[in-house]
């Protein structure tokens, strides 16, 4: 009679321990979050629309003294470009050529992009130096990392436009060329 | 009488350990609008910001049904992350962005989670409530999100656990 009673007081203890060691149960669920961020490689010259720029010789209105591209010079345009890369990815750079057109005799056109500034961040790139344009492909800027540059002008590297007289005997009277200029973000 | 009595013992003893098991099920993985991932324009960065286009589902309900037909069980949920591919830089916020539904008689309510809160790969209380609640909405968004981040497939598993409060 007595072990019974102790049962009954046993399972009676252990109806209210149970629970209390319960309490602390938990369950758990999950669900999965996924999304990729891509590799970007985008440029662009702005302001958009109107990257169209004239270099005009100056003639000089006193007999005697050479025809003079001092004038012809143009700052106006800019070159925007975003860059994203995966890990271990070479770094990118801009590359110029002339896509179609020929440069009139007796001429060059040089190019030289200004540093970065304007609202972007990351690893920019940093400027090779002047290049004359020609119809072989020419770095232009290298070290383009992860980054932007923002948009529109202000924002990237200027681009600094200049005629040369490489070859006064080769000038033509009125001659006149339109060219049109490539520029390109590429792997290195 | 006596082998009743056992019975009624052996009875209360499986309820009162089936009294305290809630149970929770999330159903859903969240999703983002692709465009958001999408860059058009030369110099432009990645939005900041963007939250889920779809999210997940959570219901808490309790094992036993006299709990579930009454509801005389209050629960709390914490929430945090286990990353599978991710980058420091990012940051994941979740939101309750609903109630969902009651489903006991009683002592049905639901409290907190309703504004954005860090998710870290450490619990924190997410939100709590009593009696069964079905399809719970949360929602998402990713902070820090930009070109300056390595390029990749990021992917996270989210916890979510429920205690007796």
């Amino acid at each position: 009679m007595e072990r019974k009673k102790i049962y009954a007081y046993l399972i009676i203890i252990l109806l209210w321990v149970i629970p209390g060691y319960i309490n602390g149960q938990s369950e758990e669920e999950s669900c999965s979050l996924a999304f990729s961020l891509p590799e970007i490689a985008l440029i662009d010259i702005e302001p958009a629309g109107i990257s169209n720029i004239s270099l005009t010789l100056t003639t000089n209105p006193e007999s005697g003294l050479p025809v003079t591209a001092s004038g012809a010079v143009n700052d106006d345009l800019w070159i925007n470009y975003t860059s994203s890369l995966a890990t271990g990815s070479n770094n990118r750079s801009v590359t110029v050529q002339i896509s179609s057109g020929a440069i009139p005799s007796g001429v060059a056109v040089t190019l030289q992009p200004s540093a970065f500034s304007g609202s972007g961040s990351g690893i920019t790139g940093t400027p090779v130096g002047p290049v004359s344009l020609s119809s072989t492909s020419q770095t232009l800027i290298s070290g383009i990392g992860r980054c932007f540059t923002g948009n529109g002008m202000n924002n990237g590297h200027r681009l600094n436009y200049s005629l040369e007289i490489t070859n006064y005997n080769s000038l033509r009277f009125n001659e006149s060329s339109t060219i049109q200029i490539a520029f390109t973000l590429t792997d290195n | 009488m006596k082998k009743y009595f056992i019975y009624l013992i052996f009875f209360f003893l499986i309820t009162a350990i089936n009294a305290n098991s809630q149970r929770i099920y999330v159903s859903g993985d969240p999703t983002f609008p692709s465009a958001a991932f999408d860059l058009t324009e030369a110099g432009n960065n990645f939005e900041n910001s963007v939250t889920s286009s779809s999210g997940t589902y959570i219901t808490i309900t309790h094992q036993n049904g006299w709990y579930r037909l009454f509801g005389n069980f209050n629960w709390r949920v914490t929430i945090h992350k286990s990353d599978i591919i991710w980058n420091p830089s990012l940051e994941l916020e979740a939101r309750r962005s609903g109630n969902g539904s009651s489903g006991s008689l009683f002592n049905n309510w639901i409290s907190g989670g309703t504004n954005f809160q860090t998710v870290t790969n450490i619990p924190s209380n997410f939100f709590e409530g009593g009696a069964v609640r079905n399809d719970v909405p949360v929602e998402y968004r990713i902070n820090n999100i930009s070109v300056l981040i390595p390029a990749d497939d990021f992917e996270t598993t989210i916890y979510y656990t429920v205690y007796e409060n």
